[in-house]
């Protein structure tokens, strides 16, 4: 029997390096690049890159790693599991929670380094289900947590500050915390508690200072608020079972709205993700369509991108969305386990905000 | 022959080496052959250098080798019409909980999967082994340190036509063989088990006919049973029942079966028989809250009897005694949930035997009230509390409190929770006997700071027959864990003893039975204590340092063929691993001592120290 697996043993071993060369000819699925999508005036969408694991921001190899990759084998990374929301910090990072695994993704394009947050192992506020995520000006990091109901801090290398909503007993004092947006020059915290159909406003301590809207279907009130985004003065939000986005002033006060309940395109159906580029065009991610649609400050669909799939440009249940300050467009593409960038070339002079009326 | 291959081999590892360093980058998808033909390869070339040494009674040893291991599996068309994979392997190193092998394992694995997920479903496996340092376990006694090999074959296919009567099929034919380090004997089970199965549902009645043909061979050493000993069994059964429902959300059920058995080899005297059961029962639920039931049980041979419902199966004693005549068990029940967490239970039982001339009667009835109360902030808490009156030509009108309580609680940061629990009841194996068994045990959980996580518990559970003094069994363990993110400590005690039925596969099983018959049985005792320190001090690193201490002890000392001690063995084992993952590199060290005893193969101690240093790359071929 013995002998038995030392042929065995053997004649495998003969037959790898054959086998290999076999396999060798086997060629790699290309690629499909999305193309450009040609707008009015000049302007662009045009696809940028995809973040799916460290491995895409870990740039070109030098000779040394790629003998170290021949010897050892190239590096395991760990995959996005569920991206939910994203948000770039001053330095590019590209910061993305991730429900699935209980974290928080940096990555780092620039530096080509990454980094991950988790608390799901400790015993005193642990982060349970991280969903929404913004950025202040000095790039810490704000996550909320719809199952602990909490809102978690941390610095700008991942080191752990501090919690907002953490009660006595461990419970949270939110209780089902999503969106989450910083006005950065009043440095106030905007968080949706999605249950209570309200969103709070909280200094850079914690501390509650008012809240905005209330259960309804009218002007300022709210059916189940989700995402937020505060820009220019202007904070909208997501009133994802109203089908519309309300826009609000600096004090609460009810600016305007546009979306509609339908399946057609500019109608809205599963809002999720909310952005604004250069030239105030609003973003809103249409979940269960996989795509995007683009408006312009008065409520009219400009055109749409994206649509379900898994290939690149497509999306499969997309989630957060942000812009950046150079109109980069990242997407939380949820259940490809992705973040999809992509490039708005507008016109060169953006009209001037007014702080006032929508976002 | 095997040297020469094993010097091919060796070459060919060196080969592997150089194999490891340039084939990653030549490959990395998996491979279609023809139109239909799909295959994936993985696998895992080493090397590595190994040294042995030990007392006067080991032959030391040192010298390089190598390790292989391949993952080729795939399908035909589709995965649900023909799957297989073939998983040969060379000088594996593991610690495999379930094969527990210590390392230098070789052989091979090969699955076939026809029909998989369709209505024809049917399956061929095959699958060879041999271990070093793997544990050889006796029921109720800590294990002994030994080399074996295992070979398995089976075969499964069924029939699933819509509205027509399932069958299914399978075959097995497996073997083992284990010896013991430090002793000469081998100890060789081989057995066949042949099973056909149908189920048939028509108006509301569910049939089900099995038949079974299982045939052993078991060779035991002098270790186990004093001097080498052979036995070979057979046995077929077969069964048929009828369940239906009936109103009130009820059911009854009937059912016969058959077992007979042909024991011989070198038993002082073979056995052979046939056991015949009939077995009868009604339950109702009229109400949410009240349920009643009942079941009728009539049985020709107590030997049968003890066979199908005491050991496990295909297992006979290394002993003989006479076969009974008859009996029969009436069982009735009855629940009733009085509501806020109270059950009142109700029971009623009689039973008739008649053995070797004599007639055993029992008559037991009692009353239970059970109550279960969970509150998050409060704690759990359950308890249940009762009377059960016992009367019989065996045991006259003994009355005893019956009932269990349980706690669980946190107490400022300490998790604690406890249990203990009494029963009386009739075993039946043989004879009609009352039992007693107790349980009782405990844990305490504390967290410190964030990281720390602390556990300590405690069982303790004796069994045993009411009337007759050292007819017991009885064991405790202690645990203690201490865990802190990438570092764990662990400890633990434990000890049994009792009296047992050696069967004849080597194994005791415990099992307290009245003196009443010419069945051998053995008293056993056994402790085993030791600790553990795990450590992940990097990403991809772990260390593991184990020891523990083994002592066990058999002796016949009870039954008309006792012959004093069979066996008086003890165990010293010291394992330590070290393995350090770097992407696809494995590097690995181990260390093992084994200080070993076996006192009835009259070969001295044993002591033996391993070490092994080597490094290994995992490869996805295609």
């Amino acid at each position: 029997m013995r002998t038995l697996a030392v042929r065995a043993a053997a004649a495998l071993l003969l037959t790898l390096l054959p086998v290999a060369v076999f396999a060798r000819d086997q060629k790699p699925k290309e690629v499909q690049i999305p193309p450009d999508l040609l707008l009015e005036g000049g302007r662009k969408l045009t696809f940028e890159s995809v973040i799916a694991s460290e491995r895409d921001i870990r740039g070109e190899k030098s000779f040394w790693r790629k003998l170290v990759d021949v010897v050892a084998g190239e590096a395991v990374y760990q995959p996005m599991r569920r991206p939910y929301g994203v948000a770039v910090d001053s330095k590019g990072r590209v910061i993305v929670t991730d429900p699935g695994l209980q974290g928080v993704h940096i990555f780092d394009p620039v530096q080509h380094k990454y980094k991950f947050i988790e608390r799901q192992d400790k015993h005193k506020d642990p982060m349970l289900e991280p969903q929404c995520i913004a950025v202040d000006a000095g790039d810490n990091i704000y996550v909320s947590d719809s199952k602990a109901g909490k809102i978690f801090v941390f610095e700008p290398s991942g080191k752990y500050k501090g919690v907002f909503g953490s009660l006595k007993g461990g419970e949270g004092f939110f209780k089902r915390p999503t969106g989450i947006a910083i006005d950065r020059d009043t440095h106030e915290i905007y968080v949706t508690d999605t249950l209570r159909d309200k969103v709070y406003v909280l200094d850079g301590r914690g501390s509650v200072m008012r809240t905005i809207g209330q259960h309804g279907n009218g002007n300022g009130e709210f059916n189940y608020p989700t995402e937020l985004l505060a820009k220019n003065g202007v904070l909208a939000v997501v009133d994802a079972m109203n089908f519309r986005v309300q826009s609000f002033d600096r004090d609460g006060t009810f600016q305007g709205a546009i979306g509609s309940l339908g399946d057609s395109s500019g109608a809205l159906f599963r809002p999720k993700g909310i952005g604004l580029d250069s030239e105030n065009h609003i973003y809103m991610v249409e979940g269960l369509w996989g795509s995007v649609q683009v408006f312009d400050r008065e409520g009219q669909l400009l055109y749409t991108f994206g649509g379900r799939g898994t290939a690149l440009g497509q999306f499969q249940l997309p989630t957060g969305l942000f812009i950046d300050q150079n109109d980069r467009v990242y997407v939380a593409d949820s259940y490809n386990h992705r973040i999809q960038i992509f490039q708005y070339h507008g016109l060169k002079a953006a009209p001037a905000t007014t702080g006032s009326g929508h976002p | 022959m095997y040297r020469a291959w094993h010097r091919a081999l060796e070459k060919i590892g060196g080969l592997g080496v150089l194999i490891a360093v340039f084939l990653p980058g030549l490959v990395n998808a998996q491979v279609t052959i023809g139109d239909n033909t799909n295959l994936s390869l993985s696998g895992q070339i080493g090397a590595g250098y190994s040294g042995a040494y030990g007392n006067e009674n080991f032959a030391s040893s040192h010298g390089m080798f190598f390790t292989g291991l391949a993952d080729l599996n795939g399908y035909y068309y589709n995965p649900r019409f023909l799957n297989f994979s073939v998983l040969p392997f060379y000088n594996r190193n593991q610690d495999n909980s379930s094969i527990q092998s210590i390392f230098n394992e070789s052989g091979i694995g090969a699955t076939v999967n026809l029909f998989g997920g369709s209505h024809f479903p049917g399956s061929i496996a095959y699958s060879a082994g041999w271990t070093q340092g793997s544990q050889f376990e006796i029921a109720g006694q800590p294990g002994l340190s030994a080399n074996g090999t295992s070979q398995n074959f089976s075969v499964n296919w069924s029939a699933l036509f819509p509205k027509w009567p399932t069958l299914t099929a399978t075959f097995s034919d497996n073997s083992l063989t284990d010896t013991i380090i430090g002793e000469t004997g081998t100890t060789t089970t081989k057995g066949r088990v042949l099973t056909l199965s149908s189920n048939y549902n028509w108006d509301g009645y569910q049939f089900f006919a099995l038949y079974s043909h299982q045939n052993f061979d078991f060779v035991a050493p002098q270790f186990i049973s004093g001097s080498n000993f052979e036995t070979t069994s057979s046995n077929n059964s077969f069964g048929v029942s009828v369940s239906h429902p009936l109103p009130l959300h009820g059911s009854w059920s009937a059912a016969y079966s058959r077992f007979t058995y042909d024991n011989g080899g070198d038993v002082a005297v073979g056995n052979t028989g046939a056991s015949d059961t009939v077995i009868g029962s009604v339950a109702l639920n009229p109400t949410r809250r009240l349920g009643v039931s009942g079941t009728f049980r009539y049985y020709d041979n107590l030997f049968g009897t003890f066979q199908n419902g005491t050991l496990p199966p295909g297992t006979v004693p290394i002993g003989t005694f006479n076969t009974g005549v008859n009996g029969y068990t009436l069982n009735t029940f009855a629940s009733y949930g009085i509501g806020k967490g109270f059950t009142l239970v109700g029971y009623a039982n009689e039973q008739r035997q008649h053995f070797q001339g004599q007639e055993y009667t029992n008559s037991q009835y009692g009353a239970t009230l059970t109550y279960s109360y969970a509150r998050p902030l409060l704690g759990l808490l359950y308890f249940s509390f009762g009377m059960v009156n016992t009367a019989g030509n065996g045991n006259q009108g003994t009355i005893a409190f019956v009932g269990n309580l349980g706690l669980k609680k946190n107490i400022n940061g300490w998790d604690i929770s406890a249990d203990g629990s009494y029963a009386q009841n009739v075993q039946s194996s043989i004879a009609l006997f009352t039992t007693s068994n107790y349980s009782y045990g405990g844990a305490v959980h504390r967290r410190f700071r964030d990281d720390i996580n602390w556990v300590v518990s405690y069982r303790g559970v004796q069994s045993g027959i009411t009337q007759i003094t050292g007819y017991n069994n009885r064991s405790d363990t202690a645990i203690m864990n201490i865990t802190r993110r990438w570092l764990g400590l662990s400890g633990s005690y434990s000890q049994s003893n009792g009296t047992s039925v050696l069967t004849n596969t080597g194994t005791l099983v415990p099992t307290p039975l009245p003196p009443i018959t010419t069945l051998e049985q053995v008293l056993y005792n056994g402790t085993a204590y030791g600790a553990g320190l795990g450590l992940s001090p990097l990403r991809g690193m772990v260390i593991n340092l184990n020891w523990y201490h083994v002592h066990n002890q058999t002796n016949s000392t009870l039954g008309p063929n006792a012959i004093g001690t069979f066996s008086n063995n003890d165990n010293n084992r010291i394992y330590g691993e070290m393995q350090y993952n770097f992407r696809k590199l494995i590097f690995r060290a181990t260390y093992w001592r084994i200080n070993q005893f076996v006192s009835v193969s009259g070969t001295p101690r044993v002591v033996e120290n391993t070490y092994t240093f080597s490094i290994s790359r995992w490869f996805n071929f295609f």
